[in-house]
C-alpha cells in the first residue's frame, strides 16, 4: 500500500525538483567465486558509501519543502525565485532558532557566532 | 478521556506518511516542554496519560528493527560524510556493530519504502562502512563509550553463555554501572557467532573487535567452563553475585526421528559446524545430503562444499519462497553449486553393510498456512524416492540443554518458562535471554532479548536495594 502511494508520490516530487542523486539505483558489486573460508568483498569505500547514503529518502540535505520559512517570526528566510533555494538573511534574523528546531531534515544547525 | 470543545481531530494517513515525525516535533505539548507538565489545562492531562512512545510512528526500517536502530539518523550522517558521529548513533542501541554488519537479517532493508522504487538501501552494508571505521579507530570509540559508561554501582551479576544475547546483556549492563561476569563453555566467546556461523560469512577479527570493546569495558570473561553437569547453578553465584542471567542458547541438534540415523554416516550439524569453524578440517568426499531451510543448513551446506565434497543438496520440506534461511545466502549457495530440492522430507535413511548409501525420500505438496503462517507441506502418498549420498546431515533445528534447571521452569517447547519480571520461574534472581527463551532466533533478536533482560535484571537490582 504504502509502497505504490509512495512510488506515485515519491516519483514525481523527485521529477519535479530534478534531483537527481535519488534516481540513483543500487551500487553493484562483482561477485567473487572463490570458495575458500575468507570473505572476499570488501566493505564499501568512501564514496561508495555516501554514494549509497544519499539513495535513503530521508535525508540531510534541504528539499525546500518551505516550513522554516512559514514559521520564521522575522520572515527573515525568503525563497529565491530563481533557484528555489531557501535563503537566510541573516541581517534579519534574531537567532531565535525555531527553523532549526522545526526542520523535518534537520539541514539548518544554530552556530555559536564569532 | 475525551478533549472537550474540539471541533476537528487530526487523523493520520498511514500510506501517505512518510514518517518525517514533523508532527511530532511541532505539537505545542512537545514544543512548548512546561505545558507536558500542566496538568490542569486538557491539552497537559492528555499529554501526561498517552504513551507517546506507543502512538509515535517511526520510520519504517527503524520500526522494523528488533534493536531499534536509528537507521535513518545514521544513514544521514554517513551522507554527509561524518563517520565518527554516525558510528556513536549506532553505539547508542547496539552493543555488537560488527557482527550486525556482516550477519543480520536486515528487517530494515526489507522495510526501506525506496525498495518500492528500485531497491532499498544497502544499510548493513553502510553499517559495515562504519564498523571498519571503528575497527581501525577503536581508541577513539572506546573513550567516547568510557564518557558514556555510568559510575560504579556496587553490584555484581553473571551471566551464562558469551553468545550475542549475553554479550548484548553485559555490556548494557556494564555501561549501567554493573560488575559483569560472563562465563562461557567454548574456548573464546561469540557462542554460536564463533560456533556455528562460518568464518566465509563472518570473519573472526570483527567478533574479536566487539568482544574486545566490550572485555574493554570491564566484562570478565571466563571461557572453558560448562554449567550444568560439571558445575551446578549454585556455585555460579557462590562470589557474591546479585543476579544471575542464563544465556546458554539451543545448542542441541534435534534428530531426524528415522530409522538409520545412528549410523556413522549421518553427522551433527552443530557438531559439524563447530569442528569446522575451529579450524579443524573434515574430510568429506561424494554426496554431501544435509537436510533442512534454515541458515544453519545453507551454512552447512556451504561448509561441507569447502571441505571436499563432490557435490552438495540440500533438501527443504517447503518451497523456496517459505524458506527460512536468507535470500543472500541460499543465492551464494546456489552460485557456488549448491543444489536444493523442495518439497521433500526423509523417510529412512538407506544403510547398507553399514554405510550410508542414500535418503529415502518423499514428496511434499503445500497445504493450508499453519500458525507460523507458512503453507503446510502434505506428503504425497506413492512419491517414496531415493536420492543417492555418502553423508547425511540433519540441518532441522536447535533446542536448549537445560535439564539442569527445575521441571517447572522448563516449557513444553524445551525452552525456559519465564515468570514476573523476567525472572527464571522458581529461581530468585536467576533471568534469562536470547535462544534459551524464544528457541532458535537471529542475531539481533537475540541481541534484543539480551537488552530487554538487561533492563529487568536493573529493575530488580534496584528494586532490592
Amino acid at each position: 500500500m504504502l509502497c505504490g502511494i509512495l512510488r506515485k508520490v515519491g516519483k514525481k516530487r523527485m521529477l519535479n525538483r530534478g534531483c537527481e542523486r535519488e534516481t540513483k539505483s543500487r551500487l553493484t558489486r562483482k561477485v567473487d567465486v572463490r570458495i575458500d573460508f575468507e570473505r572476499h568483498d570488501p566493505p564499501l569505500t568512501s564514496q561508495e558509501a555516501k554514494y549509497e547514503a544519499c539513495r535513503c529518502l530521508v535525508n540531510v540535505s534541504c528539499e525546500a519543502c518551505d516550513v522554516c520559512r512559514l514559521l520564521c517570526p522575522d520572515l527573515a528566510i525568503t525563497r529565491d525565485r530563481v533557484t528555489g533555494e531557501i535563503v537566510i538573511d541573516l541581517d534579519y534574523c534574531k537567532g531565535c532558532g525555531i527553523c532549526a528546531f522545526i526542520c523535518p531534515k534537520r539541514a539548518i544547525t544554530m552556530v555559536l557566532e564569532k | 478521556m475525551a478533549v472537550e470543545g474540539r471541533t476537528h481531530k487530526p487523523v493520520i494517513d498511514r500510506d501517505l506518511c512518510q514518517s518525517c515525525s514533523l508532527c511530532i516535533r511541532v505539537c505545542p505539548a512537545e514544543f512548548l516542554p512546561e505545558l507536558s507538565f500542566d496538568q490542569d489545562t486538557t491539552r497537559g492531562y492528555v499529554y501526561t496519560n498517552t504513551d507517546l512512545m506507543r502512538i509515535e510512528i517511526l520510520p519504517p526500517c527503524e520500526d522494523a528493527c528488533p534493536i531499534g536502530q536509528q537507521v535513518w539518523e545514521y544513514v544521514q550522517l554517513l551522507a554527509a560524510g561524518k563517520v565518527k558521529e554516525a558510528l556513536l548513533v549506532i553505539r547508542q542501541d547496539n552493543p555488537l556493530p560488527g557482527v550486525c554488519s556482516y550477519v543480520c537479517h536486515h528487517p530494515c532493508e526489507q522495510a526501506c519504502i525506496r525498495g518500492s522504487w528500485d531497491d532499498p538501501v544497502s544499510i548493513r552494508e553502510l553499517k559495515r562502512y562504519a564498523v571498519h571505521y571503528e575497527i581501525n579507530h577503536s581508541e577513539e570509540i572506546l573513550k567516547v563509550l568510557k564518557e558514556r559508561k555510568k559510575s560504579s554501582r556496587g553490584k555484581k551479576v553473571v551471566i551464562v553463555g558469551a553468545g550475542p544475547a549475553g554479550l548484548a546483556c553485559g555490556f548494557e549492563l556494564v555501561m549501567q554501572g554493573y560488575k559483569v561476569r560472563i562465563i562461557d563453555a567454548l574456548a573464546q566467546p561469540g557462542g554460536m557467532l564463533v560456533g556455528a556461523i562460518p568464518p566465509f560469512r563472518l570473519p573472526r577479527y570483527v567478533i574479536d573487535h566487539d568482544v574486545g570493546i566490550i572485555r574493554s569495558l570491564g566484562v570478565e570473561f571466563i571461557t572453558s567452563v560448562r554449567i550444568g553437569k560439571e558445575i551446578p547453578l549454585q556455585e555460579v553465584r557462590r562470589d557474591g553475585f546479585d543476579a544471575v542471567v542464563l544465556a546458554m542458547g539451543t545448542w542441541k541438534d534435534i534428530t531426524l526421528d528415522v530409522a538409520g540415523e545412528d549410523t556413522s554416516g549421518c553427522l551433527k550439524c552443530l557438531d559439524f559446524l563447530n569442528t569446522v569453524n575451529t579450524g579443524h578440517t573434515i574430510n568429506l568426499s561424494g554426496t554431501v545430503l544435509v537436510v533442512g531451510g534454515g541458515n544453519a543448513a545453507i551454512d552447512t551446506a556451504r561448509s561441507a562444499l569447502r571441505m571436499g565434497s563432490k557435490q552438495v543438496i540440500v533438501l527443504y520440506r517447503r518451497s523456496r519462497q517459505e524458506m527460512p534461511a536468507s535470500k543472500e545466502e541460499v543465492e551464494a549457495a546456489l552460485h557456488e553449486g549448491v543444489q536444493i530440492r523442495y518439497l521433500v522430507v526423509p523417510k529412512r535413511v538407506v544403510v547398507r553393510e553399514g554405510e550410508v548409501k542414500g535418503l529415502e525420500l518423499i514428496r511434499m505438496e503445500l497445504g493450508e498456512p499453519d500458525e507460523t503462517g507458512r503453507k503446510r507441506p502434505i506428503p504425497i502418498r506413492g512419491s517414496e524416492f531415493i536420492e543417492a549420498g555418502d553423508i547425511v546431515i540433519p540441518a532441522i533445528g536447535q533446542r536448549s540443554e537445560i535439564s539442569f534447571l527445575k521441571a517447572e521452569s522448563i516449557s513444553e517447547r524445551g525452552t525456559i518458562n519465564l515468570g514476573k519480571d523476567g525472572q527464571v520461574k522458581e529461581y530468585e534472581g536467576v533471568f534469562a535471554a536470547g535462544d534459551v527463551v524464544t528457541g532458535p532466533s537471529t542475531v539481533v533478536e537475540a541481541i534484543a532479548s539480551g537488552k530487554a533482560t538487561a533492563r529487568n535484571v536493573m529493575r530488580y537490582l534496584e528494586e532490592s536495594g
